[in-house]
């Protein structure tokens, strides 16, 4: 028994009938082609299926052959009426078309064009600079996340490793985590591990110093990269098995350059790192700069192992399991085996990541492991940094849609001009076909000019705009054949938008009445009109992101941060690192502060721990007057500060005092300045000054010695934290960075510099910069949005201007008949201009009405961006477009001063 | 000017399987012909083309019949050679005849 077919494939069926014409035609056709699909589904050798098949490839065919046969005016016959004769190209087909035709084609363009020059420029300006816009933030995509690290073999096959509670989450290894995971994982080629933080050193080569920086690496680092060496060896496994026994670096080809001049002597030779004597074996090759764009290449690398040597923290305690803590500093990366996926790698890996979760509970309990393909950058900074260049993307191709918007604008003006042109061609037998792909030719080269336009744009600018981006690194960034193709794609779709409808329009042109001279074409009027208020509209809304971006910078600007920023140098060591014992630290410490405060220019220093928004210190207390035992405990942040601290950062004190310098060891009782909020929370309304608080059972409570203004220290959006400062020289810490008021003496920096290096010329700075840097640094992500979309939005508002303006000009030229008869007829100029300005103005308040929808319902997506205004903030809401009409109004009135200065005669005469 | 429209070979295959069909001729029943007689498998679409075609040159006529079932209910488009057509398929039989004349070539073996 057979299954009855039932019937050929509608939708194919019904995409025929939309596209045959109306008429009998188009029912003889379908019927034909059923009665042959019937034919074919009850044949065994065919079958439905086949049959299905073959009735959508003709029915396909048949109406892209009716559809095109259309355009080309050819007669198609609704039957019954005498067909009329083709005209123009007639049956050609685009396979006639040659390379001939092309050619002539693209001469005619150029002519056009250059009889054109004005608005040639205009257009190639408009779509050079939308186009270059594009590139430019496509330019930092491609570097960012489509180039792949230079050096890396296969970096397809290079997946991050590391810990995580959710799944999601991405956190750093502990060694001897990832040692497991890279001796018996069996998906992976290798496994390396890296201290993405990286060492401050002093390197030394005999006869001086120099500041520098190093990488603990594992020894595999460079193979699983799969790298060779420019000279010498890479690490070998036994000089990365125990601790501090195995001196070993290998230098980066830069500082083989500038410390050996390339002399393969170098491997073998010896260096100092921070005091201790290292071999080089190898050097790595020119260009290698790891696997990560974001990370910025060190000069050289040492084995894991050298931990205990160059960053002692308590002995190799981070190499080893310690009851109770675990020190997790290490990021993992796999090179897959060859073929296995990551998903294979996943679950091969959960497999590992069990068995440490349940044997050693105390440390891996929740944890898992997660594996990601982005290889370039760590996940959350890829993911911050992904979200920006998202919003840029989206911001500048409003921006290119504008500019598209405008050349069409410009286009259609200049199509209606020669309306008549096209007129005369098509009496003469052009086809229409003929003519559209001439205007589209047009179009085409124009945007390639843009591109080239908007490539040259690029070069220029993609370092500037790299530079307001919050990378925390360097990069060049140079148009590569990527952004070559991207433009080039740019141009073909900008050229189809802004091209086709002004051509479609044209190629329309009905001879007669062109001829005639009567020249009424209210849609190609209508078609500017709603071009010009889509023009307003992207561009209110890009403003609009501008404008709440400028306010959320200026907001978080106008914070009061509760310190001063102005003139305050940062200057960080670390001690340890450097084999300085906890008492030889105190004494340095008070040494360099005295030696510090002795250097000209200095008004006042002091050492913090902690620097505001950086690293986070707490330690969980109950609150005064609950049983030490039992209730909640609350978080309280600390920092270890030394002597003149407040006075340094000018943190208001509310009461009592700061630290002294007898504020030490044994002194009978462990002094504390709180923050306002600690003080409010703990004893309200009471005087806090002499109370003791923190008391646990190891460990002795603190006693109030001052009050401190709540100051921001964490992140901006953070509420105040319970806060408490400690006196460095009784809470020591070794890492120390010292924060002096240099009263903006450019002396100052060096001269601290020597002073310290005066104690230990070998000491090495792990960073130098000032508060008012790292306040920049916190308010990054701000002022990026606001300076980027600002200028985009600066562009967008210009363009949509000039669209604005070039549409009203055009308009006057064209009613210069109708405006002389109404000056004639005892109009004021007054009156004609105000005209000509309230068209201007209604088309910019249609289009900020629409923007300003738009906007409401697309500002919503900016909401993570901003910082204390809402993504409705009211203020921008109202203003931008107040903004938007007086730049129309200032647009509109040079047409509008033409309107008045049509003379009566002149304008009838002429006609 | 031209007074002697020029005829593709499609179209005067065409023109002739119409004519041959006798009033019958409609899509389906010519590309079974076409393909019966010459073997010639030419596609639907090139065939409403070339139909469409020699219809604006006044060469063959159309003619919508009552819709039928088995074709999902629709009308069969008849053609016919209109007598300008018949004119110009005597035309091209003859130049073919006269062009033969005298002229002789080895048969070739097999069909």
């Amino acid at each position: 028994m057979r299954r009855r077919p039932a019937g050929p494939p509608r939708l194919a069926a019904w995409l025929l009938q939309v596209s045959l014409p109306a008429g009998p035609v188009a029912d003889t056709v379908l019927g034909d082609l059923h009665e042959m699909y019937e034919r074919m589904a009850g044949d065994d050798r065919v079958g439905p299926g086949r049959a299905a098949r073959w009735y959508w490839g003709h029915a396909v065919r048949i109406g892209v052959g009716y559809v095109g046969r259309r355009l080309r005016r050819e007669s198609v016959p609704s039957l019954g009426v005498e067909g009329s004769p083709g005209t123009g190209m007639g049956g050609r087909t685009m396979k006639e078309l040659s390379m001939k035709d092309l050619w002539n084609d693209i001469r005619l363009a150029l002519r056009g064009l250059r009889r054109n020059a004005g608005f040639t420029l205009a257009a190639t300006v408009i779509l050079g600079l939308g186009i270059g816009a594009n590139t430019t933030v496509f330019t930092l995509v491609s570097t960012l996340f489509l180039e792949p690290p230079p050096l890396i073999v296969e970096p397809d096959r290079l997946v991050r490793i590391n810990r995580t509670t959710d799944g999601t989450g991405f956190g750093a290894l502990a060694y001897p985590d990832y040692l497991y995971y890279e001796e018996n994982n069996e998906l992976f080629d290798g496994i390396l591990a890296y201290d993405p933080s990286g060492l401050a050193l002093t390197l030394g080569f005999g006869d001086g110093n120099a500041p520098g920086r190093g990488w603990l690496v594992s020894h595999n680092y460079f193979d699983v990269l799969g790298v060779r060496p420019a000279a010498g060896r890479w690490f070998l496994e036994e000089e990365d098995r125990t601790p501090g026994t195995h001196s070993v670096t290998v230098i980066s080809h830069s500082l083989w350059q500038s410390a050996f001049g390339g002399s393969p002597d170098a491997v073998g030779a010896t260096v100092t790192l921070n005091g201790n004597p290292f071999t080089i074996v190898g050097v790595a090759p020119e260009g290698f700069r790891g696997a990560s764009p974001a990370e910025a290449p060190p000069d050289l690398w040492t084995p894991i192992h050298t931990q205990p040597i160059l960053a002692p923290v308590g002995g190799d305690f981070p190499l080893r399991r310690v009851q109770g803590n675990v020190w997790v500093w290490l990021y993992g990366m796999g090179r897959l085996e060859d073929g296995a996926t990551v998903e294979a790698a996943q679950t091969h890996m959960d497999g590992l990541a069990s068995y440490l979760e349940a044997t050693f509970p105390e440390w891996n309990e929740g944890w898992g492991i997660a594996l990601s393909p982005s290889y370039r950058f760590h996940p959350p900074d890829g993911t911050s940094l992904a979200t920006v260049t998202r919003l840029l993307i989206a911001v500048v191709g409003l921006v290119l849609i504008i500019a598209c918007a405008n050349v069409a604008v410009l286009l259609l003006a200049r199509g209606s001009a020669r309306s008549r042109d096209v007129a005369v061609r098509a009496a003469l037998g052009a086809g229409r076909s003929r003519i559209l792909r001439e205007l589209l030719t047009e179009s085409l080269l124009l945007a390639l000019f843009g591109s080239a336009l908007g490539l040259a744009v690029t070069y220029w600018s993609a370092d500037a705009v790299a530079a307001l981006l919050p990378l925390g690194f360097t990069v060049t960034f140079e148009p590569d054949w990527r952004v070559m193709a991207f433009a080039t794609l740019l141009a073909g779709t900008t050229a189809v938008v802004f091209g086709l409808v002004p051509a479609w329009q044209v190629a329309r042109v009905d001879c007669h009445t062109v001829l005639k001279g009567s020249e009424n074409t209210p849609r190609s009027l209508r078609g500017r009109n709603l071009l010009v208020i889509a023009q307003v509209a992207l561009a209110l809304m890009v403003v609009t992101a501008a404008g709440l971006f400028a306010r959320s910078l200026a907001t978080a600007r106008g914070i009061d941060l509760g310190f001063e920023t102005e003139d305050r140098m940062l200057l960080s060591v670390n001690l340890t690192n450097h084999g300085y014992t906890e008492d030889e630290g105190r004494a340095f410490i008070a040494d360099a502060l005295d030696r510090v405060r002795n250097v000209p220019g200095v008004r006042s220093a002091a050492t913090t721990r902690l620097v505001p928004f950086q690293g986070r210190w707490s330690t969980g207390v109950h609150p005064p007057g609950s049983d030490a035992n039992e209730g909640a405990q609350r978080d309280l942040g600390l920092n270890a500060v030394s002597p003149g601290y407040f006075e340094t950062m000018g943190i208001r004190l509310l009461s009592g005092r700061g630290f002294t310098s007898q504020d030490v060891v044994g002194q009978g009782f462990n002094a504390a300045v709180i923050n306002r909020s600690t003080a409010d929370a703990f004893w309200p309304g009471q005087d806090p000054l002499g109370r003791t608080f923190g008391a646990e059972e190891d460990r002795e409570g603190w006693t109030v010695v001052g009050v401190a203004e709540d100051v921001h220290l964490y992140g901006l959006e953070e509420e105040t934290p319970l806060f408490a400062y400690l006196p460095v020289l009784d809470r020591y810490a070794s890492g120390v960075v010292f924060i002096v008021d240099t009263g903006g003496d450019p002396g100052v920096p060096g001269g601290v510099r020597e002073a310290i290096h005066g104690i230990d010329p070998t000491l090495a700075f792990t960073r130098s910069s000032s508060l008012t840097q790292v306040v920049d640094g916190v308010l990054a992500r701000y002022r990026v949005t606001a300076t980027t979309v600002g200028l985009f939005g600066l562009l967008a508002l210009a363009l949509a201007s000039v669209g604005l303006y070039g549409v009203l000009s055009y308009a006057v030229t064209r009613r210069s008949r109708e405006i002389g008869i109404r000056v004639a007829l005892g109009a004021s100029g007054g009156q004609v201009g105000r005209s000509v300005l309230r068209q201007g103005m209604a088309l910019a308040a249609v289009g900020s009405a629409v923007g300003l929808v738009g906007s409401v319902a697309g500002t919503r997506l900016l909401s993570g961006f901003l910082y204390g205004v809402g993504p409705r903030d009211p203020l921008t809401m109202a203003a931008v477009p107040l903004v938007l009409l007086a730049v129309a109004a200032s647009a509109s009135l040079l047409p509008a001063w033409r309107a008045t200065r049509v003379h009566p005669t002149e304008v009838l005469k002429s006609e | 000017m031209n007074e002697r429209p020029y005829l593709g070979e499609l179209e005067q295959m065409l023109l002739w399987v119409i004519q041959r069909l006798d009033g019958e001729a409609y899509g389906p029943r010519i590309l079974d012909e076409l393909d019966e007689r010459v073997h010639r498998s030419v596609s639907p679409g090139a065939l409403y083309a070339t139909l469409d075609r020699l219809e604006s040159k006044g060469m063959i006529r159309s003619r919508v019949a009552d819709p039928e079932p088995g074709r999902g209910g629709r009308p069969k488009r008849f053609v016919h050679v209109t007598a300008e057509g018949q004119h110009a398929l005597n035309r091209v039989r003859s130049e073919w005849l006269r062009l033969w004349e005298g002229v002789e070539l080895p048969l070739e073996p097999g069909r």
